[in-house]
């Protein structure tokens, strides 16, 4: 019975995981490829996307510094990336705006 | 860089008050997740594994096994990560007819794993990841391949994998096959701790010839991360066993001739 009752909710779990979205799927078309193929390879892969607004300047400081780096991501990467996210997620979603950060 | 530029690319990479997340931690011990290491990246990782219980029908009371690995892995491009381990094991257990307790200690040789980001979970319904593990141990060999498949949602994350294992012994006299599958799903608690459940299945093929045994192992995991390393651990008993080869254990519940009453896995990771 505890097997049973075990693998019918690992099957379930599984099946739930695979009728759901994919984290960065509806991202909205890229005006910038090299930006959103970072977007993807480097912060969605990873985790999910977390809204500005919510955190301090100085938060968005200290853990900006941390991610890059443990993203392995280059000066140039960072400035593409950031461009990505500053032309089409913030108009997507205002949330995002580095406007409302500050 | 400009702090208006910093904020944005925070937004993105950031996981503000919760994890730092990195696809360098494992949140399963037996099962892998199909992100692969940014390129560039280098970590250490130490796994100890514990194989315990087995029976005086098969002339192994207190049986232990503890089996080490010792990994560096290396993110050699965003989708590909190549990682060197040294593999070495230590077993006692004592033999009910002779009374003696009997120990030895074993180099298991090299492995060189490969794993190859197909299908990248960001932006896919679910992530693919292929996987390789040739392991050498000069009179003994083993070639071991993966299919990786897992997505996250929210704070929530799973993954499955088909094994399969060619494993060659006795100076390449014998040859056994090896069919798994494991299943992982876990919730991040908040930035420090994950818990979860893992499962797996284990099941053996001497020769080929005949399915000799099957074990089931369901247990709980947890992810303890901080930013420049984590620890993930898992303990799972056997809960299901059969040999259908002939009851070599005299047990009709479990397997233990070939597999143990619990295994336990623990893996440390330390990034560079």
């Amino acid at each position: 019975m505890f097997v049973r009752i075990t693998l019918s909710t690992l099957i379930g779990f599984a099946l739930a995981g695979c009728a759901g979205p994919a984290p960065a799927k509806d991202l909205p078309a890229a005006q910038n490829s090299v930006g959103q193929k970072l977007y993807v390879a480097k912060c969605a892969k990873c985790h999910k996307f977390y809204e500005p607004a919510k955190y301090s300047q100085a938060d968005w400081e200290m853990w900006m510094t941390k991610m890059s780096k443990k993203a392995k991501l280059k000066p140039e990467q960072e400035a593409e990336l950031s461009r990505y996210i500053d032309q089409n997620l913030r108009r997507s979603n205002g949330t995002n705006s580095v406007s409302r950060v500050k | 860089m400009k702090s208006k530029a910093r904020a944005v690319l925070g937004a993105v990479c950031i996981s503000l008050g919760l994890a730092t997340v990195s696809a360098t931690e494992r949140f399963f011990t037996y099962t892998y997740e199909p992100e692969t290491m940014p390129a560039g990246a280098l970590e250490y990782e130490q796994w100890v594994t514990l194989r315990s219980g087995r029976n005086q029908t098969v002339g192994q009371e207190n049986y232990n096994k503890w089996e080490l690995r010792h990994e560096l892995e290396y993110g050699a491009t965003d989708n590909y990560c190549v990682s060197l381990y040294l593999n070495e094991s230590s077993e006692s257990f004592r033999d009910p007819v002779t009374k003696q307790n009997n120990s030895h200690f074993h180099f298991d040789g090299v492995s060189i794993e490969n794993r190859y980001l197909v299908l990248n979970p960001a932006n896919h319904p679910v992530g693919l990841t292929l996987y390789l593990e040739p392991r050498y141990a000069g009179d003994e060999a083993e070639l071991e391949q993966r299919i990786v498949i897992g997505q996250r949602f929210g704070d929530w994350k799973w993954a499955l994998n088909l094994t399969h294992a060619a494993e060659w012994t006795d100076n390449f006299h014998s040859t056994e096959g090896e069919v798994e599958v494991s299943f992982g799903i876990t919730r991040h608690i908040n930035s420090h701790w994950s818990i979860g459940l893992e499962a797996r299945d284990h099941n053996e093929l001497p020769e080929y010839r005949i399915w000799e045994n099957t074990a089931l192992y369901v247990g709980p995991v947890v992810t303890y991360q901080q930013e420049k390393w984590w620890i993930t651990l898992t303990v799972m008993p056997q809960v299901l066993g059969a040999n259908f080869a002939h009851n070599v254990d005299g047990d009709h519940n479990f397997e233990l001739e070939g597999h143990e009453r619990m295994n336990a896995r623990l893996i440390a990771g330390f990034s560079f």
